[in-house]
């Protein structure tokens, strides 16, 4: 009974001197050794950055028509022009004509506003129009920039023809 | 034992004194710099400036202002270019800073394009050069050039120029950047442009074997 009791009491000690090794100086440098080691670390992988932000876009075309009137036409016997408006743009053109002249020829002086960013020119005007219907561009100007307003003259043909409608657009790109 | 609890105790409370001296003299640092939010390097923007334009188109150069209009941070920039065409052109130079007391070198150039504007963005060709001015601007090394590279090639090739080159305290990166457009006017029909975002990422600068 002894001899276990002393061994037990050896088994123990040995057990507490196990313990006491873990706490051993080396260990506790070992273990200084890694933490500062991590700091440094941790410090080394600093990183900053910026930002570049570019953005590069193009411009916005949009024409919008302030007025038309009649410039000049072929002699008439009578003839009333009027335009609809929707505020500020002019929506449709109402012309009424009595004439003996066959075709009839009148020019059209459109006020266009530029309302877009950039500037632009007139190219030309739609000529997908009934083939019975002449639509020419006269005359427009070389340039017109954000925020003016020009004139742009348009001469339209007819032959004969009652409650005649038709649409067409004037086309306008960007100048450069 | 009691020996060896009482070294453990001194180390923790060292490593914990360590610890807090660090951020001390971190916070004290900042204090003495321009900025508080722990900036190394920074955009000077008496320096960021529209080089060159083509006619009738639009550029500048932006930062992010208080009410007041007092620039409120330092770390972003934005080139914006407004109604181009085919064919026309814009250059900037972005000057940034080492404000810190550390040297300090390029990481890598990061490239974010935006997914929902990037109608453009291979018509688009990036010409300029990379250089540090040393001395108080006395004088600078040129890094390198780029040609008619495109935009996903920009952030690759500035990396390449930049990293492992050594940005003293007081040093400026200088960075200048051309944007081209394509000449054809018929691919650029019906495209609305371009947004994108080129992050620069500074680490502290370490010497390679070869420079020591």
């Amino acid at each position: 009974m002894i001899d276990y009791m002393r061994a037990f009491k050896h088994y123990k000690y040995r057990k507490k001197r196990r313990f006491g090794n873990l706490l051993h100086t080396g260990t506790i440098c070992a273990a200084l050794i890694v933490s500062l080691g991590l700091l440094g670390a941790t410090y080394a992988s600093w990183n900053q950055s910026f930002n570049l932000f570019g953005s590069i876009s193009t411009g916005e075309v949009s024409i919008i028509i302030t007025n038309v009137a009649l410039e000049s036409s072929d002699s008439y016997e009578s003839l009333s022009f009027d335009t609809n408006r929707a505020g500020n743009v002019v929506d449709e053109v109402n012309m009424r004509v009595v004439s003996n002249a066959n075709p009839f020829n009148s020019i059209l002086v459109f006020t266009v506003e530029n309302n877009g960013t950039v500037p632009v020119i007139c190219e030309g005007i739609d000529s997908s129009v009934p083939d019975s219907l002449g639509v020419e561009l006269v005359a427009a100007p070389d340039r017109i920039e954000p925020g003016q307003s020009a004139p742009v003259k348009v001469k339209i043909t007819k032959g004969y023809v009652e409650n005649f409608e038709f649409s067409t657009f004037l086309r306008f790109v960007q100048a450069v | 034992m009691d020996k060896t609890r009482h070294l453990l105790i001194i180390s923790v409370i060292t490593l914990i004194l360590i610890g807090i001296s660090y951020s001390i003299a971190m916070q004290q640092g900042f204090a003495n710099n321009s900025l508080t939010n722990a900036t190394f390097m920074e955009l000077l923007p008496e320096e960021c400036r529209v080089m060159s334009i083509s006619e009738g188109v639009t550029a500048g150069v932006s930062f992010r202002r208080d009410k007041f209009g007092n620039i409120t941070d330092k770390t972003y920039v934005n080139l914006y270019t407004k109604n181009i065409y085919a064919g026309a052109n814009a250059g900037f130079c972005i000057t940034a800073q080492n404000i810190a007391d550390i040297p300090i070198s390029v990481d890598e150039f990061v490239l974010h394009v935006d997914g929902n504007k990037s109608a453009i963005s291979e018509l688009i060709y990036f010409s300029g050069s990379v250089k540090i001015y040393r001395d108080n601007g006395t004088y600078y090394d040129v890094l390198g050039t780029f040609r008619n590279i495109t935009l996903s090639e920009l952030a690759g090739n500035l990396t390449s120029l930049t990293k492992y080159r050594k940005i003293d305290s007081g040093e400026k990166l200088v960075l200048e950047l051309n944007q081209q457009l394509d000449d054809g006017p018929v691919k650029l029909t019906g495209k609305a442009g371009l947004s994108y975002k080129l992050v620069p990422v500074f680490i502290q600068y370490f010497p390679r074997k070869d420079d020591i």
